[in-house]
């Protein structure tokens, strides 16, 4: 599972970066690889099977007080 | 370099979707498959858990039959379904369990009917409907038949006429507009009944019966449910007393006395409709209902001459009478029952729904107080393809209206 | 050089609106908990997203030509105005990826239980970005293809479903308490119909500026419309269990049996969701890309497209744990969540920027932004 992601990512970036590169365009270079490492990063963790708390749920949590004091 | 990139793109593209759109996931082959046309359940005999019985097609055997009369009870048995059993805690447990002993994955998107043995029904049909009204793989047009026995008896018993005996009840449940006698409700019927609240539920009875030697299955009734649990029963008289007041009267016949001789005469429902009107007198409860029935003249074993103006008018005030006689049956019973099959609690809801949230938690006690106000508006229509019996004139008694008693 | 260059028509814009808004009837039904008097408060709630609509549009056309990303600047100065865009942006990728994972949700529940939903999301999104990388004018045409597809369908479904109308399902019709309504309402604005006009990024892609306005209030009003007859179709097939339906236009439908042929069309609903789903996920990642790349002041935001799409589909599964808690973000904490980013934000850009006395100076913005 772990290589096949890689694998995936590695086409990703190959089919990306080479353009950039060739046109020079380092800012967007930069920019789409950080998006990707951070793609990277979540689909590894997703992968290895580390507990990541669930976004939304998370934004929920932090409106209960509120939502509770309003009584909804 | 841009040619051998795109080359990489398209394979790449390529290799994902056959890996993606092939549907490597939930893919289920034919000829891997049992496909459940009915499904019966009973209490098993060890108590507390379920016994499950499925019919399900054997897909040769249905080609066989069905490619020509010729074949006849080809290959084995010649059915063209099997019956498997199974057992479990839950009804879910017992539909996985049949992966114990049975080669082929059961799928039941198919399934048509599903029938509950009386003893689950006594004691409360929902735990057992839960898992068919969920899961999405089941659909909620099945049809919910209730045993007058046992479940598994009914999936066991044959049709002559269908080779698969589910297909044959389901057809039965569709042919059921030719009598109007029998109430035919589907999974999301009954959900929804047992949802209303002051609702009380009703499916269809099924037993078996012997015809020339052979065990067949025949539509029975009407079960009554309180919740979820069968208090009673209406037969098929009664059943179409019930189907006037709600509109479900398709068709049937309606057989009348006739006014001179005392022979039968059949009248052919065309068409119907009815309209619940519930009024408020201070606390006194009025449910008017409306039934508009419109028939045709379909057989006379009399020797009266029908086709005069009051003629056509005694049998409309016959059918009335008739008509009155089925719902008074239906409401007497469901009245003793206390069960408010009619839905009447859904009328006054709608129309009062302020003095509903009062009734309603007594509606058990308030429903059989109710007073019922029936008006049938009768007509009969036409007289077939010929307008006076063929007898001779000598014969014809022409005077029936006249004869009348009067109302 | 300008990010964009395509333009759409306001009637484009239409269709593009009708097909967030309709997004919507792929989550929980857009009134939950109000069930048979969800037509009325999804009226009621037009009403109130007409309303905060002028917002958007007042900013429109204070701002023509710019996209949030530059009202912001311009209004909240460099540092702060970047902070407030980047928090829209993530709005806009929260948004986006929740809808892949209500899509993928749906499918795994009523369709594909097996397959593994980020193999569902993936693929949603592996569409929306190759329809992204080509620019508005696709995803334009698009919604222009799919919208009238989807109400063909539906119409068809209505036909087909006329045997088991029973409108009495619906009476009595008003009998709800008020402060219900008003929530019921007030949940319809925040989630579906503001949501759609969360992307103020496309107005400046409108040929005719003069009549977003226009196109705005009444796509959200053709949606409302089109929303209500929806509860209302749904609740006339399904009476009372529609309130426990968690896809009322799928079990609704599928109850049609037309003699033994026509059956399972529900086939068609699950065809208009993937549809209208599509297009969301593509408008939002469109508008989240588009931004993020004015952002950062890039040439191009084709780059960002295929990192941004895998990230929301990514993300897109660990939105939360189980279905309730889907249930309680799209029925309670989207009723304060989605209006910080519907109502705050925009209101109060707007109050800053009329008290700062700003607004587009160029005549024709695209054309003074390719100066700069």
């Amino acid at each position: 599972m772990l290589f096949l992601t890689i694998l995936a990512f590695a086409l990703i970036g190959m089919f990306e970066i080479p353009p950039l590169v060739h046109r020079k365009q380092w800012r967007e270079l930069i920019a789409s690889s950080i998006l990707l490492l951070i793609g990277l990063i979540l689909a590894i963790l997703l992968s290895l099977g580390v507990p990541i708390p669930p976004v939304s749920t998370s934004i929920t949590k932090l409106f209960t007080p509120l939502l509770d004091a309003l009584n909804i | 370099m841009r040619q051998i990139q795109k080359l990489i793109g398209c394979v790449s593209l390529c290799l994902c979707l056959m890996l993606i759109a092939s549907g490597c996931w939930s893919r289920k082959e034919l000829d891997d498959l049992g496909i459940v046309a009915g499904v019966g359940i009973d209490e098993a005999k060890s108590g507390g858990t379920y016994a499950m019985t499925a019919q399900v097609i054997l897909p040769g055997q249905v080609a066989g039959g069905g490619g020509g009369q010729s074949g006849g009870s080809q290959g084995g048995s010649g059915s063209a379904a099997a019956v498997l059993t199974s057992q479990g805690d839950t009804v879910f447990d017992a539909i996985r369990n049949y992966t114990f002993h049975a080669p082929r994955r059961l799928y039941w998107a198919h399934n048509q009917i599903i029938v509950i043995g009386k003893d689950i029904a006594k004691k409360g049909i929902y735990p057992v409907l839960d898992i068919f009204i969920r899961d999405p793989e089941l659909r909620r047009t099945a049809w919910v038949l209730i045993a007058e026995e046992k479940a598994s008896d009914i999936l066991k018993a044959k049709s002559d006429l269908e080779e698969i005996p589910a297909m044959a009840i389901r057809d039965t449940m569709e042919t059921r507009q030719a009598t109007s006698q029998v109430a035919a409700v589907n999974l999301h019927d009954f959900a929804a009944m047992l949802m209303s609240e002051g609702t009380s539920a009703v499916a269809s009875l099924i037993s078996t019966i012997e015809e020339s030697g052979k065990t067949t299955h025949s539509l029975s009734g009407t079960a009554v449910f309180k919740q979820d649990k069968m208090i009673g029963r209406l037969d098929r008289q009664q059943t179409r007393g019930y189907l006037w007041v709600i509109g479900e009267v398709e068709s049937g016949i309606i057989s009348v006395t006739c006014p001179t001789d005392g022979k039968k005469v059949s009248l052919e429902i065309v068409r119907s409709s009815s309209k619940i009107q519930p009024r408020m007198h201070g606390s006194e409860l009025e449910m008017l209902v409306e039934v508009s029935v419109e028939s045709n003249l379909g057989g006379q074993m009399c020797d009266c001459d029908f086709a005069t103006i009051p003629g056509v008018k005694a049998l409309s005030k016959l059918q009335a009478a008739a008509v009155r006689t089925e719902i008074e049956s239906a409401w007497k019973h469901a009245a003793s029952l206390s069960a408010d099959i009619f839905e009447f609690g859904t009328a006054l809801k709608r129309k009062y729904p302020k003095q509903w949230k009062q009734l309603a938690p007594n509606w058990d006690t308030i429903f059989p107080e109710t007073k019922l106000n029936i008006k049938v508006d009768s007509k009969v229509r036409r007289m077939g393809t010929i307008s006076a019996p063929a007898l001779p004139n000598t014969r014809r008694n022409t005077r029936t209206g006249e004869k009348m008693p009067s109302e | 050089m300008r990010l964009e260059q395509g333009k759409i028509s306001s009637s484009q814009l239409v269709f593009i609106v009708l097909g967030v808004i309709l997004s919507s009837v792929q989550v929980i039904p857009p009134s939950g908990r109000v069930g048979r008097i969800a037509w009325l408060t999804n009226l009621i709630g037009v009403i109130e997203a007409c309303g905060f609509a002028l917002i958007f549009i007042a900013l429109a056309k204070r701002f023509q030509g710019d996209t949030f990303v530059d009202i912001a600047s311009k209004v909240w100065g460099t540092y702060l105005g970047k902070a407030v865009s980047g928090a829209y942006l993530l709005f806009l990728f929260h948004i986006g990826s929740l809808v892949i994972d209500d899509f993928a949700t749906f499918l795994n529940t009523v369709f594909m239980p097996e397959t593994p939903s980020v193999v569902l999301a993936l693929g949603m999104a592996a569409v929306a970005a190759y329809t992204v990388r080509h620019g508005i004018e696709v995803i334009a045409r698009c919604s222009q293809i799919l919208v009238p597809m989807l109400v063909v369908n539906t119409a068809l479904a209505f036909l087909l479903a006329l045997p088991q109308f029973e409108l009495a399902n619906l009476q009595p019709l008003f009998d709800a308490p008020l402060s219900e309504l008003a929530l019921g309402a007030h949940r319809a604005t925040a989630f579906p119909y503001l949501e759609s006009l969360a992307f103020l990024m496309v107005f400046p892609f409108v040929s005719r500026q003069k009549q977003v306005g226009k196109s705005v209030i009444g796509s959200l009003i053709i949606g409302g419309v089109f929303l209500s007859f929806l509860s209302v179709r749904n609740y006339a097939i399904s009476g009372i269990v529609n309130t426990i339906n968690v896809y009322p236009s799928v079990m609704a439908i599928a109850l049609i049996e037309v003699g033994e042929i026509v059956t399972r069309i529900e086939a068609l609903v699950a065809l208009n969701m993937l549809s209208v789903a599509f297009l969301a996920i593509c408008v939002f990642m469109y508008t989240n890309v588009l931004g993020t790349a004015q952002l950062l002041e890039l040439n191009s935001y084709r780059p960002l497209v295929i990192p941004t799409a895998v990230l929301m589909a990514l993300v897109s599964t660990i939105h939360f744990e189980n279905y309730i808690e889907a249930f309680v973000f799209a029925n309670q904490t989207s009723l304060l969540y989605h209006p910080i980013f519907e109502i705050i934000v925009p209101g109060l850009t707007l109050l800053v920027a009329a008290a700062r006395g700003k607004r587009n100076t160029g005549r024709d913005a695209l054309v003074s932004k390719e100066e700069s």
